[in-house]
């Protein structure tokens, strides 16, 4: 924080600001199984995801999954710029972003965030191979997403490749089925995989899987792990993640028809 | 485009072809369009338009209080299509020399490329600098947040408030909906409670609860902003984008939402406002959006006290 150059396009934090430093709450150690929120291993949060809330962009979607929050619009296709090589099939350029109230700390960088690229790609990677983009050549698709409240890195991932995948369709784009994303993470104390993990979870797991898949298709598009996970484990999380994402898969539809029935 | 019908429009021999769909006409003419709407006294979103007009001259407004809960207060603001969310993020600093007692007020308007196709990737586009200087006077200037009470420790220790507003949706009046979110965010937030330690010269805070509630700010007289858009002498409260866009002059008020409060900020930009009337014509007009700005004000005070 102290020792940043002053951004002259906007207002500075004065020098030397620090995020506030907290005495520690009397810590109540849980070993049981069971999660903060009373959730079976293998429940996922209640889904609340709604179009249209960017009028003036192509498509839409805004998601809610828990505390995690984000609003996801779509611009285009559109014609690249001349002066941009020839591309047969159309580009997808996603970009993600933090707001600065997102994660508790203010998260203020006014250049390039180290976070946001990853996940960029891995967003754009779970999406292309849904997307039917060989009709669209010398054309662009901006697809941006913003993040307004997060509970940890991971989960934002999942509900922003659902959101973003509603938003595509909502915009008309041609795909082959909605893509759907879950996490699941291997807790210490847990035998079995917990899907749909918190932030917390996520801190304190051992292990972590993020999937992205196709439901309608029974295909998947992206799986990332971290950490070290038995090969009998890391099948059962993938299984019990893409049957999960069935479900969201329904929530997802029903959030599309009923925009375009409006 | 909002229009769904697909009826054309039977324009007059001199204007263009009379075999376009409403949405291409707005898209193609869009000055005739909104000219073709204030003819029939009401605006391209139904509102009524004219000095007669008294009931439904202002877009709808909700406001949502706390719903980020990462943040130690939000609010996300709707004033018709415009959305706008507000989180506030709290950080210690040492204050400043020349003023020891005072905590920081920065203000930060972040208008993403997700929020309409006028602005791009990368640096912050020219709109957003100008309305974080504008917000940023307007909240200094009703000293709505008394920069005394952010205090810690004198010379030691101080808060630091940072107000960040992202825009969600860009059409038009995005000024006065992050006043407004600013507005509500700060009558919800509570700081809480921070000692300074001088033996580690460093201060220490206590999670908000039952046994440390933290203090509330009592706030200043809460400003409201309130815009308007002149066009062809019709005076159009709140306009939309589209609206703005055609409008010659566009006016800001910025007012206390107490009744007979005073004026923060008032900002004209464009041509001037002499009507008919010359110089009385502008005056007059600019009292009429000042009282109109009143009413507004006085509205918007009870929605975000309920």
């Amino acid at each position: 924080m102290s020792g940043q150059a002053a951004d002259r396009r906007r207002f500075n934090a004065p020098p030397n600001a620090a995020p506030l430093v907290f005495v520690e709450p009397d810590a109540v150690a849980s070993s049981s199984a069971a999660r903060e929120d009373s959730r079976a291993p293998s429940q996922v949060r209640p889904v609340f995801l709604q179009t249209g809330l960017v009028t003036e962009a192509s498509g839409s979607a805004y998601i809610e999954t828990g505390r995690t929050k984000l609003i996801c619009a779509v611009y285009g296709p559109k014609p690249t710029p001349p002066s941009a090589p020839f591309n047969a099939k159309a580009r997808l350029n996603v970009e993600v972003k933090f707001a600065p109230f997102s994660s508790g700390v203010r998260r203020f960088t006014p250049g390039k965030d180290t976070e946001s690229p990853l996940l960029s790609s891995t967003l754009h990677q779970s999406l292309l191979p849904s997307l039917l983009l060989d009709s669209l050549p010398k054309s662009q698709i901006d697809l941006f997403v913003h993040i307004l409240e997060s509970d940890g890195s991971d989960s934002d991932i999942s509900a922003g490749v659902t959101a973003a995948s509603v938003a595509l369709a909502s915009a008309g784009i041609q795909m082959v089925g909605l893509v759907v994303g879950c996490s699941a993470a291997f807790l210490p104390s847990a035998p079995t995989p917990v899907l749909d993990p918190t932030r917390s979870e996520a801190l304190s797991s051992t292990a972590f899987v993020s999937l992205a898949c196709i439901p309608a298709l029974g295909t998947i598009t992206n799986i990332s792990s971290r950490g070290t996970i038995p090969v009998p484990q890391f099948e059962e999380a993938v299984k019990s993640c893409a049957s999960v994402c069935g479900d969201i898969h329904s929530v997802a539809r029903q959030a599309l028809t009923e925009s375009l029935a409006a | 485009m909002t229009t769904t019908s697909a009826q054309p429009i039977a324009g007059p021999s001199t204007a263009p072809s009379s075999s376009l769909t409403p949405a291409l006409f707005r898209r193609l003419h869009p000055r005739p369009y909104l000219e073709k709407f204030l003819a029939e006294g009401v605006r391209p979103d139904g509102r009524p338009v004219g000095a007669s007009a008294k009931e439904g001259v202002w877009r709808d407004a909700s406001v949502n209080l706390g719903s980020i809960s990462t943040a130690p207060a939000s609010a996300l603001v709707r004033l018709g299509n415009t959305t706008v969310v507000c989180g506030i993020t709290l950080e210690i600093a040492p204050p400043d020399i020349t003023f020891p007692n005072q905590g920081f007020l920065v203000p930060n308007v972040d208008l993403p490329p997700l929020c309409s196709p006028l602005f791009k990737q990368g640096a912050p586009a020219d709109e957003s600098q100008v309305l974080a200087t504008r917000l940023r006077d307007v909240l200094l200037a009703s000293t709505v947040l008394p920069l005394s009470s952010l205090l810690i420790e004198p010379s030691k220790a101080a808060f630091v408030v940072y107000l960040d507003i992202v825009c969600l949706n860009y059409d038009g009046g995005v000024l006065d909906a992050a006043v407004l979110a600013c507005v509500g965010a700060l009558r919800q937030l509570v700081l809480p409670e921070a000692t300074w330690d001088p033996d580690t010269l460093s201060t220490v805070c206590h999670p908000i609860s039952s046994q440390h509630p933290g203090k509330p700010i009592t706030l200043g007289p809460l400003p409201i902003c309130v815009s308007f858009g002149i066009f062809n002498s019709h005076l159009l409260p709140d306009t939309t984008l589209f609206e703005s866009d055609l409008c010659t002059s566009l006016v800001s008020v910025a007012l206390s939402s107490a009744s007979k409060g005073p004026l923060f900020n008032i900002y004209q930009a464009g041509a001037p406002l002499s009507s008919a009337g010359g110089e009385a014509g502008g005056r007059e007009q600019l009292k009429a959006c000042i009282a109109l700005a009143r009413g507004r004000a006085r509205e918007l005070k009870a929605m975000l006290e309920e």
